[in-house]
């Protein structure tokens, strides 16, 4: 696909000085719907507004279909080829025929011309029947309506909404939607900005999410979860499609060599301290049926003479302030390790993500870290690297991931979450993946940890587990 | 009181007889003011656009200045430009001291700081998506401004009204400059000044009528047009 506009040092501050971004590389391929999120005050809508050649850049190298352009002349042609919608969209004080030929007046078309074209986009728009009411006295969908088509009149190259589908109702919601998917199949490349990320499974092709990896310093960083190829592919079970590596994630190295300054740093940034252990509440999910283990409950499955719930208990304890242990079988052996048992607060054995839900209800911390209970190899640096991508990308869940593919259930999850995670549940939601699209994640490498994430399914994989610990412990006393 | 009421009647008498003497002085009022503010208001409204719009140095000077002109008393423009427009002034040459056009030119420098200060204010607070919306579809700048300038019409207008008031109603420097010579530089308020100095009260009450009328008319208009901007949102 080629690329229509490409962002080189993109940089931008604010008034008083201060660093808004600084983007290595933001590119738009064309075609493509691009869902932006990021928190308020990341800088979405200043992005937007540079892409449309209405807000100037401190600096930036800029290529448009390939040519690098100055500022200046990257603007005019920004402006020609680019169109801004506004959260609210502007309406001028004409009737809606006269909004829709705003643009085209200044294209140098006869009045016919203009004509014609406005009834063709109000008739795409099925916005006839409101032609000679002045637009100001539309409803806001409507008025959302006019602004897209008075956008496509046009024949943008890149169309930038800017939180479309805030403060809508559903019925004004579907439509616009409906408009924005038309954009796409007309080879319109849209970015939408939002702060429900779950729009981008509905019209996105890709998600980036603009965030915090420094003090002041935002960068745009694409989540592996929202590419398109995941989204066809249901569930978690194939390798999730990875276009290009993130920078990020390139750099935990170095970074843990200056691991203290950039602890201080993200203290100071955040007011966040940097050692987890405090605000970390660990939930072990042992509420699920083990189907495959014809019904026998795997956390009390023994593991070299021991249950496995207290192989995990052992490598999370020195992690963690407190420990939950979520199940909903055999709770007097659970009550045993002196850890509060909690069972699922809904539903009839719905999977992890009620267990999740419940032992964000439980827990007194900030941060709910969860773990299978069939993962005896549970690394010992787990919750300070998922807490400090957490913390460094300002998100809101932070997900393990080995080289391959992501880790749903070892995650570390802002407590903050449970009213949308109840929402999502109350509405007949079960899938992880799909409600941790709805919210900014960050993406933690454990690929240096290969065991990490070996689960216990079948008999022979609890074999496999056995001998490997024994190795293992061997190899500890030689 | 008796000698009140009986001027009031005489210049009643000549307002609704059309009196030609009366009329003519009423033109004059009109068509110099008229012109001044025509010739001031494309100019003053492209002003505070540069001053709403732009950023250049020297800007909030400019829009202290204009405010600070806002006050700027009639007679000390009259004596200024009668002093430049004098024979021995720099601007002697051209001739026009005792002429409409010397009018006309007083007027614009009275009418002008209004026109831009009330004009600013009005694009200073018109909605920013205006502007960034005509640019994003296309408009040039100048396409722009002038789609802003529509948005805020009503504004604009109330600031029009309310500098063509001020200038009708002026009297300093009409009367330095113009000369208050008859039917060419005579207009409504040196008219009153001089028919009342000879005791002539009824054409000065009659033409006070007039200018009252005027002003009414204008405050009308001011006060529909700014209940206007307060309805658009």
């Amino acid at each position: 696909m080629s690329v229509f506009l490409q962002f080189n040092k993109l940089r931008k501050s604010i008034n008083g000085g201060q660093l808004l971004f600084d983007i290595d590389e933001f590119t738009v391929p064309e075609s493509t719907c691009i869902v932006l999120s990021g928190r308020n005050g990341a800088g979405k809508t200043t992005l937007l507004k540079i892409l449309a050649g209405l807000d100037a850049p401190d600096r930036a190298e800029i290529l448009c279909d390939g040519e690098a352009l100055p500022w200046k002349l990257a603007r005019a042609r920004l402006r020609q080829q680019v169109v801004y919608l506004h959260q609210q969209p502007y309406m001028f004080d004409k009737t809606v025929a006269e909004n829709v030929a705003y643009g085209l007046r200044h294209a140098g078309l006869t009045r016919a011309q203009v004509a014609e074209r406005v009834e063709q986009a109000l008739d795409w728009a099925r916005l006839s029947k409101l032609a000679t009411r002045n637009a100001r006295q539309l409803s806001g969908g409507e008025q959302q309506r006019v602004a897209l088509t008075r956008a496509r009149v046009l024949s943008p190259r890149l169309l930038l909404l800017d939180e479309p589908l805030a403060n809508m109702d559903i019925n004004s919601r579907g439509q616009t939607i409906e408009l924005i998917r038309r954009f796409k199949s007309e080879g319109v490349s849209t970015i939408v900005t939002s702060h429900e990320p779950h729009i981008s499974t509905m019209i996105g092709d890709e998600h980036r999410h603009l965030c915090k990896t420094g003090p002041c310093r935002y960068t745009i960083v694409k989540p592996f979860l929202f590419q398109r190829k995941l989204q066809q592919s249901p569930g978690l079970s194939e390798p999730p499609h990875q276009p290009e590596p993130r920078k990020a994630h390139e750099e935990p190295r170095a970074e843990e060599e200056n691991k203290s300054r950039v602890d201080q740093s993200d203290a100071i940034m955040t007011g966040y301290t940097a050692k987890p252990a405090q605000q970390v509440t660990a939930v072990i999910l042992a509420g699920g049926l083990a189907r495959r283990m014809s019904g026998q409950d795997k956390g009390l499955m023994r593991i070299n003479g021991r249950p496995l719930i207290e192989h995990i208990i052992a490598a999370l304890k020195p992690q963690v302030s407190a420990i939950l242990i979520n199940a909903n079988r055999n709770l007097d052996q659970y009550r045993r390790y002196d850890y509060p048992v909690i069972e699922d607060i809904m539903g009839d054995f719905f999977g992890p993500l009620v267990g999740m839900a419940s032992g964000m209800q439980a827990c007194s911390t900030d941060y709910l870290l969860t773990v299978p209970c069939d993962s005896p190899f549970i690394p010992p640096v787990l919750a300070e690297r998922l807490f400090r991508e957490l913390v460094n990308e300002d998100a809101d869940i932070s997900v393990a991931h080995d080289s391959t593919r992501m880790q749903p259930v070892f995650a570390l999850l802002r407590k903050g979450l449970l009213p949308s995670l109840m929402t999502y549940l109350q509405d007949g939601g079960r899938k992880i993946d799909t409600w941790y699209a709805e919210h900014s994640l960050a993406r933690t490498d454990f690929s240096d940890w290969p065991d990490a994430f070996i689960n216990i399914n079948t008999p022979q994989e609890r074999e496999h587990v056995e001998e490997k610990m024994m190795k293992a412990n061997k190899g500890d006393r030689s | 009181m008796s000698q009140l009421l009986e001027t009031s009647q005489q210049a009643l008498v000549l307002l609704f007889t059309g009196d030609p003497a009366l009329w003519s002085i009423v033109s004059i009022s009109f068509s110099v003011s008229l012109r001044a503010i025509l010739i001031a208001t494309p100019l003053a409204f492209l002003v505070a656009f540069l001053l709403a719009y732009t950023r250049f140095p020297g800007r909030r000077v400019l829009i202290s200045t204009f405010n600070t002109l806002l006050a700027l008393p009639a007679v000390v423009v009259g004596l200024t430009i009668y002093m430049l427009l004098s024979r021995n002034g720099p601007f002697g040459d051209l001739k026009l001291l005792f002429t409409q056009t010397g009018m006309v030119i007083g007027q614009i420098v009275l009418c002008f700081p209004l026109l831009v200060a009330f004009s600013h204010a009005t694009l200073q607070a018109a909605d920013q998506r205006a502007w960034e919306t005509a640019v994003t579809l296309g408009a040039r700048p100048w396409q722009a401004m002038l789609t802003l300038m529509y948005e805020v019409r009503y504004g604009l207008i109330a600031a029009v009204t309310a500098a063509f008031g001020r200038i009708i109603a002026e009297v300093g420097s009409s009367m330095m400059i113009g000369g208050n010579i008859l039917n060419y530089t005579r207009n409504i308020t040196t008219a009153i000044a001089l028919e009342t100095s000879k005791g002539e009260f009824a054409q000065g009450i009659a033409l006070g009528i007039i200018l009252l009328l005027a002003a009414l008319l204008l405050n009308f208009t001011l006060t529909f047009m700014q209940a206007k901007v307060g309805a658009v949102p």
